[in-house]
């Protein structure tokens, strides 16, 4: 199984405070990833060093075998490095179909002087991501309001929409942070659906959550973070029993 | 000369407006708060009016000077002034207006504060039109194609730009060597129907002018500043009573349409579009609930 991202020894620190304390860790590809840990761990901290928001203090970064520690994030997305954030940051003026478009678009890298002299090639790349856009809006559940404004659309259905804008890049890795947050309890099982059907197409997506039955009934592996650090990874079952990861979460038991 | 009972220069001046106005739209549909329109407008001005001017130089020479300085300016002014945004940029824009006007007021050659009389009325309205026409499928094909999709999430969220693949600073230098180009062409309409240029034209109020065609035309479409420009040039104008209180008539039709529909003319054609297709849908409904209704009390 090829690793997609590893990291190693990650440093990053704000003024005095240690968000990210010599964090390693490593996504392989078919494979569903669960990030926990308390408010303030450091775990979007850790998903923002590593698709390129953040600058690492030290420590390497390796996609696909190659060091991208310096690498900017849209040189990221573009090498197949996706995420989402815990707020979406959707145009809202669009309709469903543009957004998704957009991201095919820039995926083909197509050329905008050939687009105004309507050179044959870049017309099949512009007629193609239409066609494209539609089968990822269906992949994800969104294609009956494909014509609708983003601003129309439910929290749930946006946060679904940032997925598939992510899809439309082609990632080798999806970074995904906390995507039910908000959402109804209803709406979960077709995000587990989704990420299970990613996860079999040969993406490795990594998630930031909250949710513990979620975790525990579709993620492979967890990492568990708490101030800075790993301090449990493995199994759902085994991590989510750990006393640390308790700890960390319902505060310091005594007998 | 007049066509449809308005002067020529009316027209003119009204085009030139016009294409003032989408200039300024590329920027601002990108995010940037550029207000260096005016500045471009201003080089694009000269380079046409002495090269009109001059038996020395012919007019395609000046034309492609004046081109080849406005991109090295724009892609400077946009490098410069990349990590700034909002009311910052449009502050060092505006100081990049006053530079241009300076740098003409101290150049004798280019007429210094008296500017350049004399420049032959090379346009006339049927070629200004054409002109507004080209400018504007420019923008409609640039708005449709990937850049557009581009500069609109630029727009709304740097950072998700970023993450979709986006390389933010070359977007925003591409929408800044557009617009100025625009803006140049904008400038050289000038040139050619109004006898004289001086620094004066290009500076603050037309800045203000330009600004004023975006807000009352709408800027969430292309074709918003190009109507915004097109009703501050004629409404004031048309009616030969209020010609004296223009200044006055455009003050109020600002205000009001800030307070009022701050979304321009844009937003009142959008929300009538939509009113129309929800009255279209609830009569399409309609019938077919009737033809329902119809059939089940038809007998044979």
């Amino acid at each position: 199984m090829t690793t997609v991202i590893s990291a190693h020894h990650l440093h990053k620190s704000f003024g005095g405070i240690n968000a990210v304390n010599d964090v390693s860790v490593s996504f392989e590809e078919k494979r569903l990833y669960g990030l926990i840990g308390p408010n303030g761990a450091g775990k979007s901290t850790l998903i923002n060093l590593l698709s390129g928001q953040l600058s690492v203090d030290s420590g390497i970064i390796e996609y696909q075998g190659r060091d991208i520690t310096q690498a900017p994030p849209h040189i990221r997305s573009r090498k197949g490095v996706g995420r989402t954030f815990q707020h979406t940051r959707l145009t809202e003026a669009m309709t469903l179909l543009e957004t998704v478009i957009s991201g095919c678009l820039i995926s083909k890298r197509a050329g905008i002087l050939a687009y105004l002299l309507q050179i044959p090639s870049t017309r099949l790349k512009y007629l193609s991501s239409r066609g494209e856009a539609q089968i990822i809006l269906e992949l994800v559940g969104l294609e009956d309001l494909a014509n609708s404004m983003v601003r129309e659309l439910s929290w749930a259905d946006q946060r679904l929409l940032e997925i598939a804008r992510a899809l439309a890049l082609k990632p080798k890795i999806l970074l995904l942070d906390e995507p039910t947050a908000g959402m109804h309890v209803e709406a979960l099982p077709r995000v587990a659906v989704l990420l299970k059907n990613l996860v079999e197409q040969g993406l490795s997506v990594v998630v930031i959550e909250h949710n513990v039955p979620f975790i525990s009934n579709t993620v492979n592996y967890v990492y568990a973070m708490d101030s800075g650090s790993i301090i449990a990874d493995g199994a759902p079952s085994d991590v989510l029993k750990s006393k640390e990861v308790i700890q960390s979460y319902l505060g310091e038991f005594h007998e | 000369m007049t066509i449809l009972g308005i002067t020529s220069a009316l027209w003119l001046t009204t085009c030139t407006n016009m294409v003032a106005a989408i200039s300024f739209y590329l920027v601002y549909a990108a995010g940037m708060m550029n207000l260096s329109q005016a500045g471009f407008m201003a080089i694009g001005a000269y380079a046409i009016a002495i090269a009109a001017k001059s038996s020395v130089v012919p007019f395609w020479l000046g034309a492609l000077l004046g081109f080849v300085v406005i991109t090295t300016v724009a892609l400077m002014l946009a490098g410069i002034t990349a990590r700034l945004g909002g009311i910052y940029l449009g502050m060092a824009t505006l100081a990049f207006i006053i530079v241009i006007q300076q740098l003409i007021i101290i150049n004798p050659h280019l007429g210094g504060a008296v500017g350049i009389h004399g420049i032959p009325r090379l346009i006339t309205p049927a070629s200004a039109l054409c002109i507004v026409v080209l400018v504007s499928f420019l923008a409609r094909v640039i708005m449709k194609s990937r850049l557009g999709y581009e500069m609109r999430i630029v727009r709304e969220d740097h950072i998700a730009a970023q993450s979709m693949g986006i390389n933010v600073l070359v977007v925003r230098l591409q929408t800044s060597v557009l617009s100025a180009w625009i803006a140049g062409i904008a400038g050289a309409m000038e040139a050619l129907h109004t006898n004289f240029i001086g620094p004066h034209d290009f500076g603050f109020p037309l800045l203000i002018g330009i600004l004023s065609f975006a807000i009352v035309g709408g800027t969430d479409r292309w074709w918003g500043p190009l109507i915004g420009a097109l009703l501050l040039t004629f409404l004031p104008q048309t009616t030969r009573a209020f010609r004296d209180y223009r200044e006055i008539i455009s003050g109020a039709l600002i205000l009001s349409v800030m307070l009022a529909f701050p979304e321009g003319t844009v937003g009142i054609v959008l929300r009538l579009r939509s009113f129309i297709y929800k009255k279209k849908a609830l009569i399409g409904i309609r019938s077919i609930l009737s033809m329902q209704k119809n059939e089940k009390t038809f007998k044979i």
